[in-house]
């Protein structure tokens, strides 16, 4: 070789990309040729190099938002399924299996599949299924229609809200804004569905503002016809305001959870302890903190979590948005 | 790349691995439930039969391999945002694609790729406001609540450095390098993340680096950034060979 190894020469030896006799050729000159040696040395760096730089983690708030995204489509999912008895009794579990079964035969996924769904499309088509539900809802609990009822549509399956069933539990001390807030948590016997979330939510904000009418205001953080403002208790240490130590682990969860679900600028308008589709959940509800002092409140969102849910973990089984509860 | 997951020096280092590719037989549904112990296929599989839950699980498994891809592929926080919740949208959605040919997280990866390279073609389509990449940089450079961007001499100009020198390459080289340089995946599973041969990403990441060397001479270990004469000497020597020069002996 009677010249100068090219750059891309040398990036493709380091890459073996070259074919053996020119790999032969450029590395016969490397051995003789110190400028293209130290070239060479440049460019097997650059591996090294790219490989040293350090990115950012993962925003905890664009987990919550993903998280909250698929459980969105989930819910769309479940929606949006035949409502047969079978299918009811089996829900979460999707009825149409054959639909799914891969094979020869089975059509090819548009691409329109691929396009990119904004998350508030997501969001808002589920935020339409729930008012589809709370429609629903409204219709039986008029005409006292049996949740139960072998031809009910999904938003009939679940259980209406019952009257009376809510009561406000301890507090419980969270952070946000490095500010140390606490709020009356609320405890209900209602087994929350999906389809019905956003409805079930409003009976329980209807009601725990009723419990909290006749407990005192700045103690239950509950007051007004808002139920917002948690009050700001730099007084009150992290860990809780529950007796037994059991209890207090519980709600030292429950804080790490509240901080991690609760989004910037949103403010805590409910904490409830309750079911989720027959699972121990906690119901937050959240809306902006501009406009969390309107009644009913605005742009509300609804977060489901499971009992794992903690200051690490979301444990996310739901969440919706709702223009107004 | 074998092995199944990530080993302690693996997530030290920042290098993801990627688990050995399984069978198409892999994916069936397991009689078991137990979430823990359920693999990435039987999750998916789950997830195509109606759970609500599984998909859940599948992302929180791997958030931060797919984060990670996304990151370095798009440079901008704000925009590796929304393509990661795009893949996992349509990820979601196409899970009944999935022939288990592969690996569900080499489909994962895949698919997060697809959609980061979607974005940079669409962005590379249409006209930029100046100072655009300026401001990616800037969010990149105070992101995360807050933590900077930093690399290990502990500024962030060399992590500013390589993305602005990154955002120069076509989106082919610039996916190739970042699978195999900074994320440290093998040809083999980076071709399969990408769906091309094992040569295309050999070529693609060779004609990256060479493309990449000319902005980051400065950058070298021992190299004094701006006006070391050696680095100064080493320049027009790069560009020259860069352009293909056959400087004769």
């Amino acid at each position: 070789m009677n010249r100068h190894a090219t750059l891309d020469e040398l990036a493709r030896l380091g890459a073996d990309d070259l074919r053996s006799r020119k790999a032969a050729r450029v590395s016969t000159h490397l051995a003789a040729c110190t400028q293209c040696a130290e070239l060479n040395d440049q460019i097997s760096s650059v591996p090294a190099l790219l490989s040293s730089v350090q990115f950012p983690e993962m925003p905890a708030t664009l987990a919550v938002m993903i998280d909250s995204t698929l459980a969105a489509e989930a819910a769309r999912r479940v929606a949006a399924e035949p409502a047969t008895e079978s299918a009811r009794r089996d829900l979460p579990v999707r009825s149409g299996r054959s639909r799914v079964r891969r094979g020869p035969d089975r059509p090819r996924i548009d691409r329109a599949a691929w396009r990119p769904v904004p998350a508030t499309r997501v969001l808002a088509t589920a935020a339409a299924i729930i008012v589809v539900g709370i429609g629903a809802y409204a219709i039986a609990s008029h005409t006292a229609v049996s949740s139960s009822g072998p031809s009910g549509s999904p938003a009939a399956v679940a259980s209406p809200p019952l009257a009376s069933q809510v009561s406000l539990g301890p507090s419980v001390t969270y952070r946000q804004d490095d500010a140390s807030k606490s709020i009356q948590t609320v405890t209900a016997n209602a087994d929350v569905k999906p389809a019905t979330l956003a409805g079930q939510v409003e009976t329980a904000l209807t009601e725990a503002k009723m419990e909290g009418m006749r407990a005192s205001p700045a103690k239950t953080g509950i007051h007004g016809s808002s139920l917002a403002a948690p009050t700001s208790t730099s007084a009150v240490n992290g860990s809780s305001t529950l007796g037994s130590p059991g209890a207090a682990s519980a709600s030292s969860l429950l804080s790490g959870c509240i901080a991690r679900v609760i989004p910037r600028g949103q403010a805590l308008l409910m904490v409830e302890r309750a079911k989720f589709e027959g699972k121990p959940a906690t119901i937050i509800v959240t809306a902006p903190a501009s406009l969390s002092g309107t009644s009913p409140p605005k742009q509300a969102e609804i977060w489901a979590v499971g009992s794992a849910c903690s200051a690490t973990s979301t444990d996310l089984l739901d969440h919706v948005k709702v223009a107004r509860l | 790349m074998a092995g199944g997951g990530a080993t302690e020096s693996d997530q030290a280092s920042g290098r993801y691995p990627l688990p050995e590719p399984r069978r198409p037989g892999d994916v069936q549904p397991s009689p078991r439930h137990d979430e823990d112990a359920a693999s990435d296929a039987e999750l998916l599989q789950r997830h195509v039969d109606g759970d609500s839950n599984s998909f859940g699980q599948l992302f929180e498994r791997h958030r931060d391999r797919l984060w990670a891809v996304a990151i370095r592929t798009l440079g901008d926080p704000e925009e590796a945002a929304d393509a990661l919740q795009d893949a996992m949208i349509a990820a979601f959605r196409r899970a009944a694609s999935f022939r288990g040919d592969s690996a569900v997280t080499t489909w994962l990866h895949r698919i997060v790729v697809n959609a980061a390279l979607d974005r940079m073609r669409r962005r590379a389509a249409r006209p930029t406001t100046a100072g655009q990449d300026d401001e990616a940089l800037d969010t990149l450079a105070v992101v995360a609540g807050g933590q900077p961007l930093s690399d290990p001499s502990g500024t962030t100009d060399t992590a500013l450095d390589v993305m602005a020198a990154l955002r120069q390459l076509v989106p082919d080289q610039r996916a190739a390098l970042v699978l195999v340089d900074m994320l440290g995946y093998s040809i083999a599973d980076a071709a399969e993340v990408l769906g091309v041969s094992e040569g295309t990403v050999k070529s693609r990441a060779a004609r990256g680096r060479a493309r990449l060397l000319p902005r980051l001479a400065h950058l070298r270990p021992g190299a004094v950034p701006s006006q070391d004469h050696g680095n100064r000497a080493a320049g027009p020597r790069v560009q020259s060979a860069q352009e293909g020069g056959d400087e004769a002996l």
